[in-house]
């Protein structure tokens, strides 16, 4: 047993030493955020991750009076922010902060290709004498006013300005900022970093917040500061959860190791034990990390609840051994060992069955747990007995245990009819069993964050809809941007209808390949000697140059592209509409007030367009959540049963030793109807978890190895009392996700430990 | 698709650059002439914001390449502490103002308005014409290399811009009068060649002319 020991110690230092080098822990939500099942949905969520919408704040400045927010302070407030290293851009919304010299550079030149998605009833309309006149006149018009400089320079290449014939769109969201509430003004704010680099975000976050505070204070200014954006979602998400994993780790383990030298009086024994865990959490981080290549902080939270399942075969262990004497105690333990071999494969069985739920983080804590399980019960068996010595006989005093089970042994017949009532009354109810069909209902921490969000977006007074758009998909730009400009069609169509108020594509940006050469092309086939005389009798009418503006030469260039505006300061204007991936390209159209069910319809007959809602996705991801964990419970179930059924060949044994996990799992869904509290996926996931746990005691209390019941049950409510703490202790965590897994799994057990000697049969008792 | 209304919406910089030309004459205006005779620059910038409304007729040419003949523009220049408004009768009525911070244009006949503030344009250049507004010498020559000529009766003022945004498309401005006189000709010079020449004269000044400002600003801060 010495050579045991000595190969334990190394392998846990060597252990230890492998964590400390290459383990990678993170905090991000990345890995668990909301992925899609479509390319389209995966390639949106890896953009509200890491894309440029991530990295953007909007930030409001709100005056504590009914004054007006002051321009001054404002702009400098605004000109002080792009000095914060990591901080590319800053700009008021709406306001028209084009960069003209770089608008007139990029478009001026591509005039003959750009003007129009309509070019034959466009040119129609302006290539009449009437039209050419009112053209002329404008372009005098334009050159007196303050604009002259830019108009001149345009008006050299592109005489007819065909160029600035598409900004029609961009300027209605120019006067909806005109007649916003002079009491809070909004600045956009766009970070470098991505929005989940929490790191950074952070250090961005306290410095806004600290140069405003600075700055209201020199000023004068009673103004206050609220912020939103990815950035701040994710950071306080973060700091939501690192709050959650410390408090956890630190109460649930003081809680185990108190509840541990209560039952057992032993502080060798707590030594042993802790060794022992320390090396099964060790093995779970390290098994995590080759896995996945990092471990996440929510795995760690919800795996410090692994420590109260997985002592619980030391627990059984240490109860058996400790009842007998020194000499036949690793007996003791190999007598037992198949009642642990089992429990632990159950037990094993629900956590693999979380890893598909469906829930993207939930296959971490899958590997985390199952490796923690196995190494658990390996070393239970093999290690715990080489440090098993020579102390005294003794036996755990839990009174309550023997007490209950006393109890259950006189009136068991009574007590089961009253459970068979109970059942009765549980059936009935669980008719009225509500489930969650929204989403955001899942994250009520993250409540006040939402409605700070939306205040702020309130106050922008665009006429944008959030989280609403046509979304269209293409294998390339080209192929993407010729869909958008049919999907553009449509929508004129709409807006005809009037079933839409307004939408923004991204013409006049950009347009397709295709469109550009149309458009060039029909400009050439249009330009005959009788419109260039007419020009210039225009331009003669009205006094201007004839030589300068005479010609109309629109020559032939380079089709204008994605890249070349993404080079440019235009990028801006959108970059949050596009998504480039290697094999798909996604465009957003971003619509105002509109009906959404003549938009779904719209776009039934056109492949690649769609209608997109957020929520709707969020709440048909929690609906095929629910639906995967509903069928991870009955696979889950079924390969419990099974393992049941191979192990005692008898489908009535089998169906006792499940009983008291099936019939408590039952109580609680019924408590749910009665309750009236809504469930979602995470409480089927729960709820699979204490039926994996809950097998456990039914197995022990049913194959009662020692040969002693009341010492076997007392062995079983030792491991109920730590694995009832641990999962209790998520219920302080702030994340409603854990308080629900807190809420089921601990009340699982408690009642499916309660129920096996009512439910079990024992010959021995 | 409407062309103008288009245009208004990327024009901020242009306005700026018209209105710092603008900005320049107005503050020029009012300087008292005799003061450049014996006094530094720096006294005589020290004395430039007026105290009162002062009301100033004034004739414009603008000489543009792509007109055959020269523009004519006449109406009249309102200053006062904290602003200026030009009010432009001839040809078209136009209103202009620059007030604190903020810019306003409004063109009655094409129905085109817009208000913004000085930075949204221009950064740091809107800073060197608060500093003409407030006499701060330190900074306007950051932006602008001053030459201040004084013959026997005349005087003459160059602004030539260092800033490159500026400089893109202003070459100089150039304040002239005579001794003992008001300014009495600006003429301003573009890189490409064009040119804006301003004759002024002084009509009215006081706080009768209050009223005149307060409704000339309503106009421009109208919703339209």
């Amino acid at each position: 047993m010495e050579w045991r020991r000595r190969w334990f110690y190394i392998a846990l230092i060597s252990l230890i030493a492998s964590i400390i080098f290459t383990a990678n822990f993170k905090t991000d939500i990345s890995a668990f955020f909301i992925a899609g099942d479509s390319a389209e949905e995966i390639l949106l969520a890896n953009e509200m991750q890491s894309g440029a919408l991530s990295s953007r704040y909007i930030i409001s400045i709100s005056s504590e009076s009914e004054a007006a927010v002051s321009s001054a302070f404002t702009s400098l407030f605004k000109s002080e922010l792009a000095n914060i290293e990591g901080i590319i851009d800053v700009w008021i919304p709406g306001k028209n902060t084009v960069p003209v010299p770089a608008l007139q550079k990029l478009y001026a030149s591509h005039a003959s290709q750009i003007y129009s998605l309509e070019p034959e009833s466009y040119l129609n309309k302006l290539l009449t004498e009437k039209g050419l006149q009112s053209r002329a006149e404008m372009l005098k018009k334009l050159l007196l006013s303050p604009q002259a400089s830019m108009i001149k320079k345009i008006a050299l290449q592109d005489p007819l300005l065909l160029s600035l014939a598409g900004f029609e769109s961009v300027r209605s969201q120019f006067k909806d900022v005109i007649k916003k509430d002079q009491r809070f003004q909004n600045l956009i704010l766009q970070t470098e970093a991505a929005g989940l680099d929490i790191k950074r975000q952070k250090r961005i976050q306290k410095q806004i917040k600290e140069l405003f505070s600075d700055l209201a204070a020199k000023q004068g200014c009673k103004y206050s500061l609220a912020m939103t954006g990815v950035p701040v979602f994710a950071v306080h998400t973060q700091q939501l959860m690192q709050g959650d994993i410390t408090r956890v780790s630190i109460i649930s383990s003081i809680l185990i190791t108190l509840l541990f030298i209560w039952i057992f009086r032993s502080y060798k024994a707590l030594f042993w034990t802790a060794l022992l865990m320390v090396a099964v959490v060790c093995s779970a981080v390290l098994v995590t990390q080759l896995v996945f290549g990092y471990v996440h902080g929510i795995t760690l939270a919800v795996g410090s609840t692994l420590i109260g399942i997985c002592i619980d075969y030391p627990i059984h262990a240490l109860v058996h051994s400790q009842a007998v004497t020194a000499e036949r105690r690793i007996d003791a333990i190999s007598r037992i060992w198949p009642s642990m071999m089992l429990g632990g494969l159950t037990t094993l069985v629900g956590y693999v069955a979380l890893g598909f739920s469906g829930y993207p983080g939930f296959q971490q804590i899958a590997v985390y747990a199952g490796t923690g399980i196995l190494v658990s019960l390996l070393l239970t068996r093999y290690i715990l007995p080489a440090f098993l010595g020579n102390e005294k006989t003794s036996r755990p005093k839990l009174v309550f245990a023997e007490r209950w089970i006393g109890f259950c042994l006189r009136y068991r017949l009574l007590l089961a009819i009253f459970v068979v009532l109970l059942l009765g009354l549980a059936w009935s109810n669980i008719s009225k069993l509500r489930w969650i069909e929204d989403m955001q209902q899942l994250t009520p921490e993250l409540d006040q964050l939402k409605e700070n969000d939306r205040m702020i977006r309130s106050r922008m007074l665009s006429s944008i809809e959030p989280g609403r758009f046509v979304l269209v998909s293409g294998i390339d730009i080209e192929s993407a941007l010729q869909k958008a400009e049919r999907a553009y069609q449509k929508l004129d169509a709409l807006k005809v209808k009037g079933e839409l108020n307004e939408f923004y594509g991204l013409y006049p940006w950009l347009l397709s390949a295709k469109q550009q050469k149309i458009n060039f092309q029909t400009l050439q086939s249009r330009l005959d000697d009788k419109i260039r005389t007419n020009w210039k009798t225009a331009l003669a009418e009205y006094g201007l140059s004839v030589k300068k503006l005479g010609q109309l030469d629109y020559p032939e260039t380079d089709f204008i592209s994605l890249a070349e505006i993404f080079d440019s300061p235009v990028k801006r204007f959108i970059e949050n509409q596009v998504v480039v991936s290697e094999h798909r390209v996604l465009i957003m159209i971003w619509l105002a007030k509109h009906q959404p069910e003549a938009l779904q319809h719209a776009f039934l007959d056109m492949p690649g367009v769609q209608y997109f809602s957020q929520r709707d996705l969020l709440n048909r991801m929690a609906s095929e959540y629910q639906q995967r964990a509903q069928i991870s419970l009955l696979i889950g179930l079924t390969v419990i049963v099974l393992l049941l059924l191979l192990r005692y060949r008898n489908l009535w044994v089998t169906f006792q030793a499940l009983s008291p996990a099936i019939i408590a799992a039952f109580f609680i869904l019924a408590g749910w109807s009665l309750t009236g509290q809504a469930v979602s996926f995470l409480h089927l996931v729960g709820f699979l978890l204490a039926v994996a746990i809950c097998v456990d005691y039914g197995i022990f209390y049913r194959e009662n190895r020692s040969g002693n019941i009341v010492l076997t049950y007392q062995a079983m409510a030792a491991s109920m009392l730590t694995s009832s703490v641990a999962f209790g202790c998520l219920a302080i965590a702030n994340t409603s996700a854990l308080q629900t897994l807190a809420q089921v799994v601990a009340l699982g057990v408690i009642v499916g430990f309660l129920l096996c000697p009512v439910i079990i049969h024992h010959t021995n008792e | 698709m409407d062309v103008k209304s288009g245009l208004m919406y990327k024009t901020t910089n242009q306005f700026f650059v018209w209105s710092c030309y603008f900005l320049v004459s107005g503050v020029l205006i009012v300087m008292d002439s005799a003061a450049y005779a014996q006094a530094t620059l720096e006294s005589v910038l020290a004395r430039m914001k007026p105290q009162t409304v002062i009301k100033i007729h004034y004739r414009e040419t603008r000489f543009l390449e792509l007109l055959d003949q020269p523009w004519k523009g006449s109406g009249y220049f309102y200053v006062f502490p904290d602003g200026m408004i030009k009010e432009q009768w001839y040809p078209q009525r136009q209103v202009m103002a620059v007030k604190a911070n903020k810019l306003y244009y409004f063109d009655p006949f094409a129905d085109v308005r817009y208000q913004g503030e000085m930075e949204d344009a221009s950064g740091g250049q809107a800073i060197a014409f608060k500093g003409l507004m407030a006499g701060d010498v330190k900074l306007l020559q950051k932006y602008f290399q001053i030459e201040f000529q004084n013959q026997k009766k005349t005087w003459i003022l160059t602004l030539i811009p260092k800033q490159s945004e500026l400089a893109e498309q202003l070459s100089r401005i150039i304040i002239s009068g005579t001794v003992n006189q008001p300014v009495n000709k600006i003429e301003v010079f573009l890189t490409d060649g064009d040119q804006h020449v301003m004759e002024l004269k002084t009509e009215d000044q006081g706080n009768q002319l209050n009223t005149k400002v307060e409704q000339l600003l309503a106009e421009l801060q109208s919703k339209g």
